[in-house]
């Protein structure tokens, strides 16, 4: 009897070593197309700091990757999918700064190898001057959300740390977050539902706001920091959802009105200006250029919503601002007219080097990721001429942008994997404007991730170092309503 | 002949076999008291929940989708109570048939009842039943997750397997029972406090320095409140477990939507006539039904209306009010509002947990519409599941294949065509364009001059009766609308009219 489970045992371990992918490849048949892989890192631009490409051949029951650098160095990994040590894979890219990697791709399917074309993955000289992003995790839904919240994840790695999560308090949404230039020591967020706030934590110190202000008329909306942390942009919008009937429809996002104003924390204020306060006009998105004395916002003449909610279309607008005396400019310039090309432009995100606006254009309405139509457009501030981003765009709802303290990458939001879920991409942008393909945020195991991630990944912003929030204390200082008033200037 | 019956019995008692069977019954009665009470309360476990509240199982059941992954148990498990909670959500999987569900919370019922008697000494044996009683008055909380009285099983078991005579060794079992169960180990702490002696006490310090490490190193992300009481006992955040026992209205708006679930439309009418629930929900339930066998245009009004909100609810941010109202959405071919509704349904369970029903028709509005390749997540999830598996592998993502399914092609063609915005206060005019986007939709004709009706406009109502009349497909002018017109020409003095009492009802303003 103890004889027969021995040997019960090592004919088992002998079925599943050899139906296990640890074999080198034999009889390997050539096969003259690029691999199927997952996410597509084909010819992509990566910064050296960047985690592992690990990627799946889906229709594969084993894979052995050979990665060869162009400046030296070698990986070689083999298992059900690619997945590669994170510091060898360092090793690798950092030796490789300016070069290329190589990938021989083999796979096994019902016991047969087959080699396909290499393919070349770019190394960028553009270093990455960020630990990692930070972003909003939710169902893509529609009025209701149950578990969501704000994370942040290392670039390096694979590991994610949430920042808060509504499981602190129950029923809270949390979104708009934003840190001055990708440095999270001055970083603000929203808080929605029965305990509305506005976040503000500076150098460590936390304020929660009162969610919004009579004199206001709303609350504060879509933050954008001063380049000198001493102000932070905000829209206040009065915010509708429309739902479509057809099927290849969904939601409608239009605002009744809206205004732009610039917040001073120091001080409590609100410094409105008639200018950003339009009666008629609808003011939203602002944005500082990196110097600090130009505000950029989009505008629309206001309409009746909901039955003319596709004549609601923005345009790119600035106006001066004096950060000494917080006082704006006396004229507003428009500065790329898209309602003029039958469009409509929204979230302006000016590159911290001051040559770029990186915009989305789409067919009306400003909320981009419900409509598979918008597209990334870049305005040269220097010649004032825009072009779409046509290497980096797709048909599915290329949205919402950021770009890194460098200007060099820039992470966006796109639904290109299956029309629904907004995913978050990678791109180098070089000296001269011109845009690398895209790659999909790389995960230890990115089609299992992907396959099972009923989230959408939202408002993706880069962040200097790791953002550091007391969830605790937030959560208790949320559930008090103890609040700071704001006053109108 | 009787008396040779008499002189048999009179035998039998006076013999000496009468003695040793009663004997033996009481010494069996006796030995296995115990024994027949678990076998009563199984039975009576299972016949409750089976005969009588087989509709609960089925709430239970539409608000979670258990997923046979190492994923969904590493998920569950990561935090204090865990292995309760995802064992709760196993044996709830199996509600989806009633009388196995049934049977498995008899079995726990039993579990319960048994490791009480067995803790308790020998001559209080009959007190085992009071943990029994209140667990299932508690119960009757619709919000009680399974997880509870699985954990508080746990609890006992393990104050019966450990050692007695090596108390110091709950320094270790503590911390590990804690994050299995959950706070519910304080049950174990108490009954080996009774065991052991007060000097068992210091378990209690030590509990409490467990609580509060587990909290500040590894539960950055939830309030203290609900670390040290549980997470995953209750459905609702940082609410507990209410003694309401089984309210009476309450579940029967549950049986109405177990009856929606299943499509069991003539029970739901035979049942509207028993017993009323003066609420929206109700309503909506009962319309669904009358409208499903062709009764709506003659019968709405027999039953109670709650108004506007008859046939459909506003959005509301609760796990049940919108659910019959998104059944109603989907067989009328208003496929994007079934989605929204279900979609919204879905996240509104508190515990963030998915729904298999919900996921479901989710899954289906999105197949209806051809998004094959946004359908795929829910597919997958449906196919981790035990009881949606076999449907989810079913699918073929292919228009082709849709467009077999006779229930999905019909959908397809009452689908609008042309877009606008959804508008709650336009429900009337939004059915009559479903209608006219296909006159075959004699369910968008009902609801069409139902809600019209519902709300007051007469004239409206009038103008469009003729399409009732044409496209209706009746034999005779429906009860209802007759009745209706009845009170147009009699300027509502119509005694006994049931549109009558119901405008009277909604211009007073009162609810009946």
């Amino acid at each position: 009897m103890k004889k027969n489970t021995i040997w019960c045992w090592v004919i088992g371990v002998g079925c599943w070593l050899m139906a296990s992918c640890n074999s080198t490849p034999e009889n390997v048949s050539k096969v003259d197309q690029l691999p199927n892989i997952y996410p597509d890192y084909i010819g992509v631009t990566i910064p050296a700091e960047m985690a592992p490409l690990n990627f799946d051949c889906p229709d594969a029951d084993c894979v052995d990757v050979v990665v060869k650098g162009s400046k030296g160095g070698e990986l070689h990994v083999q298992g059900d999918y690619a997945d590669f040590d994170i510091a060898d894979w360092h090793e690798l890219t950092q030796q490789n700064k300016g070069g290329q990697l190589t990938f021989t791709v083999c796979t096994r399917k019902d016991g047969q190898w087959q080699q396909y074309n290499n393919f070349t993955v770019n190394v960028s000289t553009y270093a990455l001057d960020e630990w990692g992003l930070t972003y909003r995790r939710i169902a893509p839904g529609y009025e209701v959300f149950s578990k969501m919240g704000l994370y942040q994840r290392d670039l390096a790695t694979f590991d994610e740390y949430p920042i808060i999560e509504n499981t602190q308090v129950p029923g809270m949404c949390v979104n708009c977050h934003s840190a001055r230039q990708t440095d999270p020591s001055k970083f603000v967020f929203h808080v929605r539902g029965d305990h509305g706030a506005t976040m503000f934590q500076i150098d460590g110190q936390r304020e929660w706001l009162k969610a919004s202000n009579e004199q206001l008329g709303g609350s504060m909306v879509y933050p954008y920091w001063h380049p000198n942390g001493k102000y932070c942009a905000f829209s206040t919008n009065q915010t509708r959802q429309g739902f479509h009937m057809v099927a290849h429809e969904r939601i409608e996002v239009f605002d009744l009105s809206s205004d732009v104003f610039v917040y001073n924390p120091a001080t409590h204020e609100i410094i409105k200006d008639s200018l950003l306060s339009t009666p008629d006009w609808s003011e939203n998105s602002p944005v500082f250029s990196p110097d600090g004395k130009t505000l950029y916002y989009m505008t629309c003449k206001q309409q009746e919503y909901p039955m003319h909610y596709k004549d609601e279309k923005y345009n790119l607008c600035k106006i001066a601002f004096d950060p000494a005396t917080g006082k704006y400019g006396e004229k507003v310039d428009t500065i790329f007219n898209a309602v003029a090309m039958g469009k409509s432009l929204t979230w302006p995100r000016p590159s911290y080097d001051g040559k770029y606006i990186l915009f989305t254009l789409m067919d009306y309405g400003y909320f981009s990721i419900w409509h598979q139509e918008s597209n990334q457009w870049l305005l040269n501030l220097q010649t004032g001429e825009a072009r779409e981003l046509k290497e980096i765009n797709s048909e599915k709802a290329d949205s919402y942008h950021n770009w890194n303290v460098n200007s060099h990458w820039i992470v966006f939001t796109s639904r290109r994997g299956d029309g629904l879920y907004s995913h978050l991409y990678l791109a180098c942008v070089d000296d001269k404007g011109h845009f690398s393909k895209p790659f999909l945020l790389p995960q230890r195991h990115p089609k299992e991730y992907y396959d099972e991630s009923i989230f959408s990944f939202n408002v993706p912003d880069f962040t200097k170092t790791k953002v550091v929030f007391d969830a605790y204390n937030a959560g208790r200082e949320i559930a008090s309503d103890q609040r700071v008033e704001t006053k109108v200037k | 002949m009787l008396k040779f019956v008499y002189y048999l019995i009179k035998t039998f008692v006076k013999s000496d076999f009468y003695a040793t069977f009663a004997s033996f019954m009481k010494r069996a009665i006796t030995k296995y008291w115990n024994l027949y009470l678990s076998i009563l309360v199984g039975i009576g476990v299972f016949m409750f929940w089976y005969v009588a509240y087989s509709h609960a199982l089925s709430y239970q059941e539409q608000y979670q989708l258990f997923l046979w992954t190492g994923d969904y148990f590493a998920e569950r498990v990561s935090v204090p109570g865990g292995l309760a909670d995802w064992l709760g959500e196993f044996i709830v999987q199996f509600y989806y048939v009633e009388w196995l569900g049934a049977l498995l919370l008899a079995l726990l019922y039993v579990a319960l009842q048994r490791l009480t008697a067995r803790l308790l000494p020998q001559k209080w044996g009959v007190l085992s039943l009071v943990p029994v009683l209140m667990l299932w008055w508690l119960m009757g909380d619709i919000n009680v997750l399974l997880s509870l009285p699985v954990a508080i099983v746990l609890a006992l078991a393990l104050a019966c397997v450990m050692p007695r005579r090596y108390s110091w060794i709950d320094a270790a079992v503590l911390p590990v029972a804690y994050w299995l169960i959950g706070p519910i180990v304080w049950l174990y702490i108490v009954v080996r406090a009774i065991q052991l002696g007060w000097k068992h006490l210091w378990t209690a310090g030590w509990m409490v320095a467990v609580q509060l490490m587990v909290y500040a190193w590894l539960l950055p992300q939830w309030p203290l409140q609900q670390a040290l009481t549980g997470l995953n006992y209750y459905r609702i955040p940082l609410h507990y477990p209410q003694w309401s026992g089984y309210d009476k209205d309450m579940y029967e708006l549950i049986r109405m939507d177990y009856l929606v679930r299943h499509e069991r439309w003539d029970d739901i009418v035979k049942r509207a006539g028993e017993y009323r629930v003066n609420t929206p929900f109700w309503s909506n339930c009962v319309n669904l039904a009358l409208s499903q066998k062709r009764l709506l245009a003659d019968r709405m009004f027999d039953f109670y209306q709650s108004g506007e909100d008859a046939l459909v609810m506003p959005r509301t941010r609760d796990l049940t009010s919108m659910l019959p109202s998104a059944e109603a959405f989907w067989r009328l071919g208003m496929v994007n509002s079934a989605q929204r509704y279900m979609f919204d349904t879905q996240e509104s369970i508190l515990n963030a947990r998915k729904s298999g029903r919900c996921t479901k028709r989710i899954a289906e509005c999105m197949l209806v519409n051809g998004h094959y390749t946004a359908v795929k997540k829910q597919l997958d999830l449906l196919k981790k599941s035990l009881y949606y598996s076999s449907w989810a592998n079913s699918v073929i993502l292919s228009d082709d294949w849709v467009n077999a399914q006779p229930e999905y092609r019909r959908l397809r063609q009452l689908r609008y065509k042309e877009n606008f915005l959804y508008s709650y206060e336009e429900m009337d005019k939004m059915f009559g364009l479903l209608f006219m986007n296909n006159t075959d939709n004699k369910m968008a004709l009902d609801y069409f001059l139902a809600q019209m009706l519902l709300k007051g406009n007469l004239k409206g109502f009038q103008q469009y009766l003729g399409a009732a009349q044409q496209y209706g497909g009746y034999r005779q002018m429906p009860l209802c609308y007759q009745d209706v017109m009845r009170c147009i020409q009699m300027q509502g003095n119509v005694h006994g009219s049931p549109f009558a009492n119901y405008a009277k009802r909604m211009m007073g303003g009162q609810q009946q």
